[in-house]
């Protein structure tokens, strides 16, 4: 099921008027059928993978919580601080183990759905490099709807639960609620339970504003995806999918486009899933801040899917660069490095592991893993220049806070991702390698905007349609609440906006097969 | 809640408004030369009631090969030709049904086009929609829409709502298409479309599809003579002249019409061809399709066919 489809809306429209027509203690009930619903239609069969995650979470979770409680009442009968800290470590250990098997398990079957092919092919190229004829196998395996997002959300939730963070749900149902929430399974965000369980379970109280902000986010999610989203991905896919014809300043136009299309489109979908959220009064968390007026590296990735981001910093880097091993290391490389540089490694070892993660999620192609090499491979040089840079910019009086300079930053950031872009987009890696290698050979005397798709309307609309969001987002960057902006206006105004924006959608949107009057003159016979 | 409701149902009804209100500016005219289909379609409906004895109905060699005008002015028989290129089985008989409603028919010619290949709706979307967009609303035309396209909802709202299909039409816009859907329309050619260009070429007689029955097709032609004999219309089976008949498919068609009890005439017999005073070199505007010349001589020839069976007073 489309988030933008007719089904999507009546299933919307349909639980927001059933939940506010239930009991407060029941609305759960209503945003549990209408998730199980959505899901059954949009995924069918592979539903089963979906309650294996909530079996093994929510039991795991329930173990986890039984071995503390069991721990807490062991320690209050100890004697000795010796029996203490050896019961201590006795349940560390027992919860460590159920945690780790219900990791396995979870992450397991999406790795294995995910990247049993790139194993393959992996495994086939390997044997061929020393001589052993194994052919590669394809395996046909379809993904679960939402598999990397549910499946993280779980995993969060199972870690948290085994730090003692959260406290284990004790409602199966509302525990499956937490992760097939219909608005966000699909496209996240990656909630964690203690910011959105309750107020999934609440049952909250109607709020007409809700309504209709969530109403007016979603209307603007759907105008950023099929207004510029849909109509980028043609010029995009026209020079990506062909790209030995186009070099030079064909493919730097196609990232910029594509640079747009991905923000567009991902954040148009987490708009519609916040907004139809919002209609029932739960706030998900942010996912996108205005990514592209980013200064640097580190801050687009605080503004970008900060949801994935910020699970991998909690569960990965910061787990991981607080470990035993890592310590030891860092305390090996400074005494080594000196400490300026020594405590560098095991931050940059921890990024690189993060960053190769976050590549990997979105597939499981090596481009992926390049994608995130080459972000990691940004912040590490960020980190490693960073003393000598600012040396440099004081010597040459550079002010920091003028406005020249902050649009260089934002600009300098803006193309750094666009560059990245080329792996996240291309077929292969070597595809992304060599059209980033070849974007850098202008060829202005080539370059033509015509004959990549798009007609001279199309690049009206995505001119006039980009500069519209721009100025949106200025003014959200200055802290403006636009949707405020126009519940302030008197009614037929905020009618005219409403209808306006409705009709800008249905009249400009990228959707159907388009028409073009050459199909449709008759041909006679 | 119930104020959230009731604005957001009043600001859908408005949007609702203004769909439909669209959709007939946005939706082309069907230009094919110097006739547009949008204006015949007009023009049809707004035929009076039970002004029509003889409708001809199939895809494009109906529509191009009788001029149903010259049966009304030559031989004063109320005929009205409600073929489209491209015909879908469907549309056949819920165009037959339609006309069957609303006027006093005798005869019905009809051309069975697609009895023997299958009907894809997304390859001949154009002509899909050509035969759709100008069909008033009621619950037929939807049932004519469902059975035609399939199932995909989606699809079937943007045949009743045709802003969602044609709304990238809105920068091709000129005066004529705010309003021609309001203004009246009439058509001189009663629904047919007649071309004059000569094809001078060889015809090929060989087919490269075999004679067998398309069973989804041939559904809906046989419910279609049924409906006809059920209200009383005589049904006879055509089949206007066209490249690649052979003995294999005259032989089926006279098999089809046979066992649905029907007559059938089969203009590629060459016996027939010759009485109607067809002539490879000048009646074709190609390989498949008469010209005005050979529509005349079609024209005549059926003319005269149904002065004999009927009164002139019953076809007109």
């Amino acid at each position: 099921m489309n988030f933008i489809s007719i089904p999507f809306f009546l299933l919307t429209a349909v639980c927001v008027v059933l939940y506010y027509r239930f009991p407060k203690h029941l609305r759960w009930t209503v945003l549990l059928a209408g998730s199980m619903l959505f899901y059954l239609v949009a995924a069918g069969g592979l539903v089963l993978y979906f309650i294996g995650t909530i079996l093994t979470a929510f039991f795991g979770a329930l173990v986890l919580e039984r071995i503390r409680e069991r721990q807490k009442v062991l320690l209050s009968q100890a004697e000795t601080r010796d029996e203490k800290k050896a019961l201590k470590a006795q349940a560390d250990k027992q919860a460590r183990r159920v945690l780790v098997l219900v990791l396995v398990i979870n992450f397991g079957y999406l790795i294995l759905l995910k990247y049993l092919n790139a194993f393959s092919s992996g495994a086939a190229w390997l044997c061929g490099l020393v001589g052993l004829p194994v052919s590669e196998r394809t395996f046909d395996l379809v993904m679960p709807l939402g598999v990397s997002f549910y499946t993280f959300q779980a995993m969060g939730y199972e870690i948290d639960v085994y730090r003692g963070k959260v406290a284990a749900d004790r409602n199966i149902l509302k525990f499956a609620l937490f992760l097939s929430f219909f608005p966000q399974i699909v496209q996240g965000p990656i909630a964690r339970h203690s910011q959105l369980a309750h107020q999934l379970y609440a049952g909250n109280d109607f709020d007409y504003d809700n309504l209709r902000r969530g109403a007016l986010l979603a209307m603007f999610g759907i105008f950023k995806k099929l207004v510029i989203a849909d109509r980028a991905a043609v010029l995009v896919a026209a020079v990506f999918d062909t790209y030995p014809q186009y070099t030079g300043t064909f493919l730097m136009f196609a990232a910029v486009f594509y640079t747009l299309q991905l923000y567009c489109d991902f954040s148009g979908g987490i708009d519609i899933a916040a907004g139809v959220s919002l209609m029932f009064g739960v706030e998900l968390a942010k996912n996108f801040e205005r990514p592209y007026f980013s200064k640097n590296i580190p801050e687009f990735w605080r503004r970008w899917h900060m949801s994935l981001g910020s699970w991998c910093r909690d569960y990965i880097f910061y787990p991981m660069s607080l470990s035993k091993p890592m310590t030891r290391l860092s305390k090996k490389c400074r005494k080594v490095m000196g400490n300026t540089y020594g405590k560098m490694v095991t931050v940059i070892l921890c990024q690189l592991v993060s960053f190769v993660i976050i590549g990997l999620w979105h597939g499981a192609q090596f481009m992926h893993a390049a994608f995130g090499l080459y972000h990691a491979g940004l912040i590490i040089l960020g980190i490693l220049f960073e003393p000598m840079i600012l040396k440099v910019s004081k010597k040459l009086r550079v002010n920091p806070d003028s406005k020249l300079f902050q649009a260089f930053q934002i600009l300098r950031t803006l193309f750094l991702v666009m560059m990245g872009r080329f792996f996240s987009r291309a077929s292969g890696f070597r595809q992304g390698a060599s059209m980033m290698f070849h974007a850098f050979v202008p060829n202005f005397r080539d370059f033509t905007i015509w004959g990549l798709g798009l007609t001279g309307w199309d690049y009206a609309i995505v001119a006039v349609a980009t500069a519209a969001l721009f100025c949106i987002s200025l003014a959200q960057e200055r802290g403006y609440s636009v949707s405020q902006v126009i519940f302030s206006r008197p009614l037929v105004q905020r009618w005219c906006m409403y209808l306006l924006i409705v009709i800008l959608v249905v009249l400009l949107g990228a959707y159907g097969p388009g028409y073009n009057s050459a199909d449709f003159i008759y041909m006679g016979y | 809640m119930g104020k959230f409701i009731r604005k957001t149902a009043l600001l859908l009804l408005v949007l609702l408004t203004l769909a439909v209100a669209a959709g007939p500016v946005l939706t082309p005219n069907w230009n094919t030369g110097d006739s547009c289909f949008g204006k015949t379609t007009k023009a049809y409906l707004a035929q009076p009631e039970d002004a029509i004895s003889v409708v001809t109905i199939g895809s494009s060699q109906v529509l191009r090969g009788i001029d149903t005008a010259a049966m009304a002015e030559d031989y004063g028989i109320d005929a009205y030709c409600r073929a489209t290129a491209v015909q879908a089985p469907a549309v056949t008989y819920y165009y037959t049904r339609e006309v069957i409603e609303h006027h006093n028919v005798k005869v019905i010619l009809a051309d069975f086009s697609f009895l023997y290949d299958s009907y894809d709706p997304d390859e001949y979307e154009p002509y899909v929609r050509y035969a759709f967009d100008y069909m008033p609303l009621s619950l037929d035309k939807v049932k004519a829409i469902r059975n035609t396209i399939g199932e995909t909802r989606q699809n079937m709202l943007s045949y009743l709502l045709p802003v969602l299909r044609y709304h990238d039409r809105w920068h091709d816009l000129t005066a004529e298409d705010f309003t021609w859907p309001f203004s009246s329309c009439t058509d001189p050619g009663k629904g047919s479309i007649l071309l004059d260009d000569v094809f001078t070429g060889e015809r090929n007689p060989v087919s490269e599809a075999p004679a067998d029955y398309v069973e989804d097709c041939k559904y809906w032609y046989e419910k279609t003579i049924s409906l006809c004999q059920e209200q009383g219309v005589e049904l006879i089976m055509i089949r206007l002249p066209r490249e690649g008949w052979d003995e294999a498919h005259a032989e089926a068609d006279a098999a089809f019409a046979e066992e649905n009890g029907v007559s059938y005439l089969d203009f590629n017999v060459p016996d027939l061809f010759r009485e109607v005073g067809l002539c490879e070199g000048t009646d074709f505007v190609d390989p498949n399709h008469l010209n005005r010349s050979g529509a005349e001589k079609l024209t005549a020839w059926l003319s005269d066919y149904l002065l004999t069976r009927y009164s002139p007073e019953d076809l007109s």
